[in-house]
């Protein structure tokens, strides 16, 4: 293996063992601080609990996505020196405004999880809500650094050296806004699939219908759902983008070799790069001009007009893109099917089959959101600041990279698996402990099924004393 | 501008190694204590928190100083790829074992990882900061593997250095324990390995000093010649009797105070002892001068400096009156 495919190897890892965590440790906070204001607003048990498991998986997915975090900034340097040396002036702003979102997020989620009883009922659930607001804002601000790579600005670059460096204009380059709003709304709705889905599976499991997994289902599929009807807004937003900023990306993407008039959307299909076609597609007439310029007789511009050394790889872009679309374009679908039944049949989000759904569904958004940074990241080589400089020209010149990527490559693997099962054994202990509790006679426990079918009925899973009961977790 | 920079980089240091310190210290005298929960409870949650001043740290280099960071980050590869294991394998473990409901067989793991995560993590950033000071990186790219990527860090004072840092962190985490203890009113159980770890402490900052006479270090010659470095390790140097009173007596605010001043006052002897330079290659000297970003880099860059701690400190000290406010029952209200 090469040092470079090493080097690229094992950023690949590391981002995409990082991003699934930020996904969830930036938009699980909102689903917490959303159950902490239904349970002041209906002051109905079942809420609180909700709130508290999901403030533990919001702290094991913080936790690590802090560490890989960390992690990154290390490794910005180790594996892309050349890169950092140039970039680091130039787009060092964002994150150092992210590093005090971050800080903010870590301090408010230590509030979170530690005031339950030393502070008032809304200074901790601003807490939570401060949590989710700097975590999504140090995605966009991170995000604004990928965003320079695709779109550089705020410099001129002469003689192997950037001058006239402005960092305002870095940060808001051309391309961050449009890759923001994908990925915060990918992160939405890759968590709240993925919530609900776990939730799903208890239930479908367990063959019982206990309130905790029947609210959680509930309010993660609402976010979920929101999130995946908006996504292919952004996603054209972004197309449109990509097609003006980099053609070259987009006809990697669509795996468009000849620059054509009226251009046809490939579905699927597998694009061969030495006869320059693509086998087995289904080509929707016209429609690539369209979705890229809004026009179906717009010019799309093909790898004919690269150069031949800077072409993406064609095969690698086009597949993780129709995995991204495709997994969208279902998610939404799913989406709109549980707000209809929401909104005319909220029963019916119970049945076994509904529930089979929304369970498959779980790793579905975070597939989508792997697959679809392969696609910006793969999509801009071969240069790592597009048109500026070749990722090749920023590696390490230190030989055997192979070995630290390997080395990280089982770090992550072992703490994935740990991870998963630190998270399987929180979710069956707090079902155990709370069937002890309904063993013990405890019928305030929220995870046993509801008799009674009045949600609003204080005699039934409802807390009178909010601030005084307390429930041992271990 | 350079310079308010290159002092906030420093600032974040000594709070690394202030804060951060004493968490890595708790986890590696933790084999030698009754309960882990003393641990737990002295680290949360401002464990997360203490974290993101290496952060700020590494921001720092590479928005101020971006070609100290690419070349640091070039040379020093294999001892920071240690110091990211440490950090992954103690941040990880430490979340799990505090959240996992039923370790069982992991336990062992868990704490495995959290102790020797915390013992590799201080011993490679103690290389690293020796290499700075000590090596003059080969700039030939013949020069081959070992003498580029081993040779720099992988020297007598280098360890010594490391194992000093480990010494004085475990210090910090016995003393950080005992005062934890000494406030709710109970007696100092740590006082033994205290003394083992203040002892080792002394005795690995003197051997660090005596293999930089020997070796003729030029970041020594330079340090004799700086009234500041001197003067900021003498002052470390007197503090010693007034730390060791302050844990006799079972004086905990007193005891952090003088051990802050004290790490402080030798970060701030090492860096004034290398100032102005960052690194040597063999061809050159980088100063910081030299390395500086642009001036409207740094500009924004002191901006968000500012914003960021106005609104962080304000609620770092919120965080820590609310978690410390109630000690005594800390250990099992969370969730």
């Amino acid at each position: 293996m090469s040092n470079l495919l090493a080097a690229r190897s094992q950023m690949a890892i590391s981002l995409g063992f990082h991003i699934i965590f930020t996904c969830i440790g930036m938009t699980m906070p909102w689903l917490m601080a959303a159950a902490e204001w239904r349970y002041y607003r209906t002051n109905q048990v079942v809420y609180r609990e909700l709130a508290r498991a999901w403030s533990k998986g919001v702290a094991v997915f913080f936790a690590v996505g802090a560490v890989s975090g960390t992690v990154l900034s290390f490794e910005l340097g180790l594996l892309w020196p050349t890169f950092m040396k140039h970039a680091g002036p130039i787009i060092g702003l964002p994150f150092s405004w992210e590093g005090t979102a971050f800080f903010t997020e870590a301090i408010a989620l230590g509030l979170f999880l530690y005031g339950w009883k030393r502070l008032p009922r809304y200074v901790h659930f601003a807490s939570g809500l401060v949590v989710g607001i700097a975590g999504v804002a140090s995605g966009a601000l991170v995000i604004a650094a990928n965003g320079f790579m695709n779109s550089p600005a705020g410099f001129r670059w002469v003689d192997g050296h950037a001058i006239d460096i402005d960092p305002v204009a870095a940060m808001f380059n051309r391309a961050w806004f449009s890759e923001s709003l994908h990925m915060i709304i990918a992160a939405f709705s890759c968590t709240g699939f993925g919530v609900a889905g776990v939730h799903a599976l208890r239930m479908l499991l367990r063959r019982e219908r206990n309130d905790v997994h029947r609210h959680g289902m509930r309010l993660a599929l609402i976010m979920g759902a929101v999130a995946a009807l908006l996504q292919p807004l952004s996603g054209d937003l972004s197309a449109k983008d990509v097609a003006k900023r980099q053609p070259a990306k987009l006809a990697a993407m669509e795996a468009l070799y000849k620059t054509q008039r009226g251009a046809p959307l490939l579905l699927g299909g597998i694009p061969n790069d030495k006869d320059q076609r693509v086998i087995g597609a289904i080509e929707i007439p016209y429609m690539l001009s369209f979705l890229a310029h809004a026009d179906p007789h717009a010019e799309v511009i093909g790898l004919d007009r690269i150069p031949r050394d800077e072409w993406p790889p064609t095969l690698i872009c086009h597949v993780a893109f129709q995995i991204m679309v495709g997994i969208g374009t279902l998610m939404a679908l799913v989406g709109s099917i549980a707000l209809f039944l929401r909104w005319r049949r909220p029963q019916l989000l119970q049945d076994p089959r509904i529930l089979a759904i929304v369970a498959l569904c779980t790793p579905l958004g975070f597939i989508a959101v792997e697959a679809g940074w392969t696609v910006t990241e793969v999509g801009r080589q071969p240069w790592i600041i597009h048109g500026i400089m070749k990722t090749k020209d920023a590696v390490t010149p230190m030989p055997g990279l192979v070995w630290p990527m390997l080395s990280i490559t089982l770090v992550y693997g072992l703490l994935a698996v740990v991870t998963w099962a630190v998270m399987t054994r929180l979710v069956h202990a707090q079902e155990s402990q709370n069937r002890a509790q309904l063993a013990s006679g405890n019928t305030a426990s929220p995870w046993d099924s509801n008799p009674n079918p009045n949600p609003k009925a204080r005699d039934n899973g409802t807390d009178p004393e909010p601030r005084k009961e307390r429930i041992s977790h271990g | 501008m350079a310079e308010f920079v290159l002092a906030v980089l420093l600032v974040a240091l000594v709070a690394y190694t202030v804060f951060g310190g004493a968490d890595f210290g708790a986890a590696m005298i933790e084999p030698f204590i009754v309960t882990r929960d003393d641990v737990d409870v002295a680290l949360a949650p401002v464990w997360e928190a203490n974290h993101v001043w290496l952060v700020l740290a590494l921001v720092l280099a590479f928005v101020g100083f971006p070609e100290f960071y690419a070349l640091t980050t070039t040379y020093l590869h294999l001892p920071l790829l240690a110091v990211l294991l440490g950090i992954i394998a103690r941040g990880t473990a430490f979340t799990f074992r505090h959240y996992d409901p039923n370790p069982g067989s992991l336990r062992a793991w868990y704490n495995l990882a959290f102790r020797a995560g915390s013992v590799l993590t201080p011993l490679f950033l103690g290389i690293c900061v020796a290499a700075l000071a000590s090596a003059e990186f080969p700039t030939d790219p013949k020069a081959g593997f070992y003498a580029v990527y081993v040779a720099p860090w992988n020297t007598a004072f280098g360890w010594a250095t490391g194992l000093f840092v480990c010494a004085l962190f475990a210090f910090e985490g016995a003393a950080l324990l005992s005062s934890e203890q000494a406030l709710q009113g109970l007696p100092l159980p740590y006082v033994s390995i205290a003394r083992v770890a203040h002892v080792t402490a002394i005795g690995c900052g003197a051997l660090v000093f005596a293999l930089a006479y020997f070796k003729h270090l030029p970041w020594f010659t330079q340090l004799v010649q700086s009234p500041w470095a001197l003067g900021a390790l003498a002052l470390a140097t007197l503090l010693i009797p007034p730390v060791i009173q302050a844990f006799d007596r079972g004086r905990p605010w007193r005891l952090r105070a003088a051990m802050a001043a004290q790490v402080t006052c030798i970060l701030f002897g090492f860096f004034a002892g290398q100032f102005p330079v960052l690194l040597r290659l063999d061809d050159r000297v980088l100063r910081y001068q030299d390395a500086a970003a642009p001036d409207a880099t740094l500009r924004t860059l002191i901006v968000a400096l500012i914003v960021g701690l106005c609104v962080i400190l304000p609620s770092l000290a919120f965080l820590i009156h609310v978690y410390k406010g109630s000690a005594d029952d800390s250990a099992h209200d969370h969730v």
